[in-house]
């Protein structure tokens, strides 16, 4: 028998095609949070409590829920490449353009309204002056946000490992099931790493010089904005919740007569709450310093499969085994992996500034509950839900009898769609849910209490 | 500068107090890693757990990493083992285990009912309740007649075949087999073809299952358990057993061990017991995946489909001896998925 050549696709060749996709999703965002986060900003009252709804739904829509109700769709594309990468793809960036749009409502313009203006009265109108002038309008508020998309879209696993897409990271993981060595993985992904970490540094770098706020103008009476925010919650959140939701009410009784999901509800809020505490506390120690925060953020970037590779290691190790069967590793994995958005939300919305100087001051609650509060506890409900759906962490290092709620469903999520199954997704994903609003209304009563 | 210290060392003293409390309430636990699906397992465990007041900490696996991912766990828990009984869902890790020396020997009842064939001589591990590795096809797509995928001509159109990702799993388990029968240069060359042929790899039996269940494909490589999900959820799926050159089929048994240095030994021993009892074996045959019994069972309380799948499993090629095979087409298959 002759030997055949059978060429494996390369770690470089996946992380080109995660590069490419990620790249594209990135431009993407740039291209929609442009008109999107200035028609944001004008928004008032009920329409701009909607619109926010409408924006942050599918950021925070689960893979886990999107891939179990399109996992027929998902399954007729599975003989067309493209018709897969392109559901990938269109998933991913819907997910993620949320956050360009929430970047650029908080990113400065370093030009006025007035000046731009002035640009639109006198500038010639071709099309690549224009194009040129709002690029360098728009100051570094677009490369941040697409920087940031890029690296959230470069890492993602769990999407990609629902969906059996290829790209570096589920090389990465099919090397450690398959058995390599620690030190061998690391070294396969250390390419990936230095992609993340150039575009972290030049993030950093286009942060820093950052000009003063300007609003930009809009039309608040624009149609095009409505149209693609009710695409995107209705395609990644509202159409997987009502398929789950309508599968859930057959299998609801049965859930709720064995409700088996208790424990692992609770072990995912208590790892939750912990890992959001220590990231929002170790956030606001690191801020102090420029070394301080590279170095905590540093571990949160090679992603939560190394990161838990390298935890499970150092329990390993003789002075830490009697540590090694706790809570302690997955808490410390999830703050480690917190950590470096903690320190994204503190940048934008907990700098001191002379406003909120002033607020102290005066002593003004509403003026503090605007500046302070209510940024601090909108941060602190992000970190929570982002600990909350943690599946990689959570299925290596947790404590044996105490697993979170996504790895149970992980494991179920394959047998197809089930009325109990939908049921148990309904369930876990309206618990983090259920906490943040019972949290939101004890902390009014009190503040209400306590004449605040 | 003083109150950080302290907060810092409050905060050392806190998190030390809840693990040392969190070790003293779970000592007792039994600890079982569970490769075997969850819906099944957790029955049979918690149904142990009752009866014999052992208190159990499971851990199960997820679907893509199914065996090896445990596997590979205890691999690396050596110095320190969390795990006292290893319930794997196939064979060829717990030979890995065994040849590490980190399996503890244990001949018990439920040991003594178990054919030769499907445990260690020297009781390391035993083997119950097994499965039968399948061709699935969709019968509203090519009709009853069972395709012969195996045999398929080199340049043959494959874009509506599936088959598992083969580095893990009970794929994993097929492949070593062929590597074993045929040589690695013949297996490297029927993959090569495959590929060639546009050959769908998912990321486990289920997704295989799935994929020839709502008519993706048209057929691939599964396993019994896998292809009764997809029946009795009324989809139009047949299935034959994956017959080798030599006739034979490919019978992959759930194994079970005691891991060497485990804390609850005694605890683990009746576990491994029931486990590889006749009340278990029957419970498995008798719940949605069928798994065939490999210790004597009345005939009588065992579904028809069991039965013939028990007939089936009679001509299973022996597995015990393909430990270095399965290096070989391991590190092959890890060049090949994990450049």
């Amino acid at each position: 028998m002759a030997q055949v050549a059978l060429r494996p696709v390369s770690i470089e060749a996946q992380t080109a095609l995660a590069l490419a996709r990620a790249l594209f999703i990135a431009l993407l965002a740039v291209a929609v949070s442009a008109p999107l986060a200035p028609w944001l900003l004008v928004q008032r009252g009920r329409a701009r409590v909607i619109a926010w709804l409408l924006l942050l739904a599918p950021f925070f829509t689960p893979p886990l829920l999107v891939s179990y109700a399109f996992a027929k769709f998902a399954m007729a594309l599975l003989v067309s490449f493209w018709g897969h990468e392109a559901l990938y793809i269109a998933v991913l960036a819907l997910k993620l353009i949320p956050v360009a749009v929430v970047l650029r409502t908080l990113l400065p313009s370093p030009l006025s309204p007035e000046g731009r203006h002035a640009f639109q009265m006198l500038a010639p109108c071709d099309g690549w002056t224009r194009f040129r002038f709002h690029l360098r309008a728009a100051g570094h508020a677009p490369w941040i946000a697409g920087g940031l998309v890029f690296l959230l879209a470069f890492a993602d696993f769990e999407l990609a490992s629902l969906w059996g897409v290829k790209t570096w990271t589920m090389a990465v993981f099919d090397a450690q099931v398959g058995g390599y060595a620690l030190g061998a993985t690391l070294k396969l992904s250390a390419r990936p790493l230095v992609v993340q970490l150039g575009v972290l540094v030049a993030i950093a770098l286009a942060k820093r010089d950052l000009p003063g706020m300007h609003e930009e103008p809009a039309s608040r009476a624009s149609r095009m904005p409505w149209g693609y925010l009710t695409f995107s919650a209705g395609f990644i959140s509202l159409i997987p919740l009502l398929i789950v939701g309508g599968q859930a009410v057959t299998g609801i009784p049965s859930l709720l007569e064995n409700f088996v999901l208790g424990g692992q509800l609770a072990a995912s809020v208590v790892f939750a709450v912990v890992a959001a505490g220590a990231a929002t506390a170790l956030a606001a120690w690191a801020r102090r310093s420029p070394v301080l925060q590279l170095a905590v953020i540093t571990p949160g970037l090679l992603g939560a499969l190394i990161i838990s590779l390298l935890l499970l290691t150092l329990f390993q190790l003789p002075l830490l085994r009697a540590l090694y069967d706790t809570p302690l590793p997955l808490a410390l994995a999830l703050t480690l992996l917190l950590l470096p958005l903690a320190l994204l939300l503190g940048a934008l919305w907990l700098q001191p500034s002379p406003a909120l100087y002033i607020a102290r001051q005066t002593g003004s609650r509403r003026l503090l509950w605007e500046m302070e509060t209510r940024p601090r506890a909108m941060a602190a409900g992000i970190l929570f839900c982002w600990a909350y759906f943690d599946f990689t962490a959570s299925s290596i290092l947790a404590p044996t009898g105490f697993t979170p709620v996504f790895v149970r469903l992980h494991n179920l999520a394959h047998y197809g769609q089930t009325a109990v199954l939908s049921a148990m997704m309904l369930a876990a994903f309206a618990t983090p849910i259920l906490v943040l609003l019972l949290t939101g209304t004890a902390w009014r009563l009190y503040a209400r209490g306590h004449g605040r | 500068m003083r109150n950080r210290a302290a907060l810092i060392a409050l905060g050392t003293v806190l998190v030390l107090g809840v693990c040392w409390w969190w070790r003293a309430a779970h000592r007792n636990e039994l600890v079982v890693y569970c490769a075997h699906d969850a819906i099944y397992a957790e029955k049979i465990l918690r149904g142990f757990e009752k009866r014999s007041g052992i208190p159990l900490a499971i851990r199960f696996d997820t679907e893509a990493t199914k065996s090896l991912g445990l596997t590979e766990l205890i691999l690396r828990e050596k110095d320190a083992p969390r795990c006292d009984v290893f319930w794997n869902n196939e064979l060829l890790g717990m030979l890995d285990l065994q040849e590490r020396g980190l399996l503890q020997p244990y001949q018990g009842p439920g040991y003594a009912r178990i054919p030769a064939a499907f445990k260690a001589a020297d009781g390391s591990w035993a083997g119950f309740a097994a499965r039968l590795r399948v061709v699935i096809y969709n019968t509203a797509k090519i009709g009853k007649t069972p395709p012969n995928i195996t045999g398929l001509l080199p340049g043959s159109d494959l874009s509506r075949v599936a088959i598992a990702k083969p580095l893990y799993g009970t794929t994993l388990t097929h492949y070593t087999l062929l590597w074993h029968l045929w040589g690695g240069d013949k297996l490297k060359a029927w993959h090569a073809d495959w590929r060639r042929g546009g050959v769908k790899e998912v990321d486990g039996n289920a997704a295989v299952k799935d994929a020839v269940a709502e008519g993706a494909c048209y057929a691939g490589f599964s396993d019994t358990d896998d292809f009764f999900e997809a029946k009795d959820d009324g989809k139009p799926v047949a299935m034959a057993p994956v017959r080798l050159d030599n006739g034979r089929t490919i019978c992959i048994p759930n194994t079970v061990a005691i891991i060497r240095g485990a804390k609850h030994e005694r605890a683990a021993r009746q576990l491994v017991d029931f486990l590889l009892s006749e009340e278990t074996e029957l419970a498995l045959a008798n719940s949605r995946s069928r798994q065939i019994p490999l210790g004597p069972v009345p005939a009588d309380k065992l579904s028809p489909e069991v039965r013939e799948l028990a007939q089936a499993a009679r001509d299973g090629e022996s597995l015990s001896s393909l430990g270095s095979a399965r290096k070989e087409c391991l590190a092959w298959l890890k060049s090949l998925y994990a450049p």
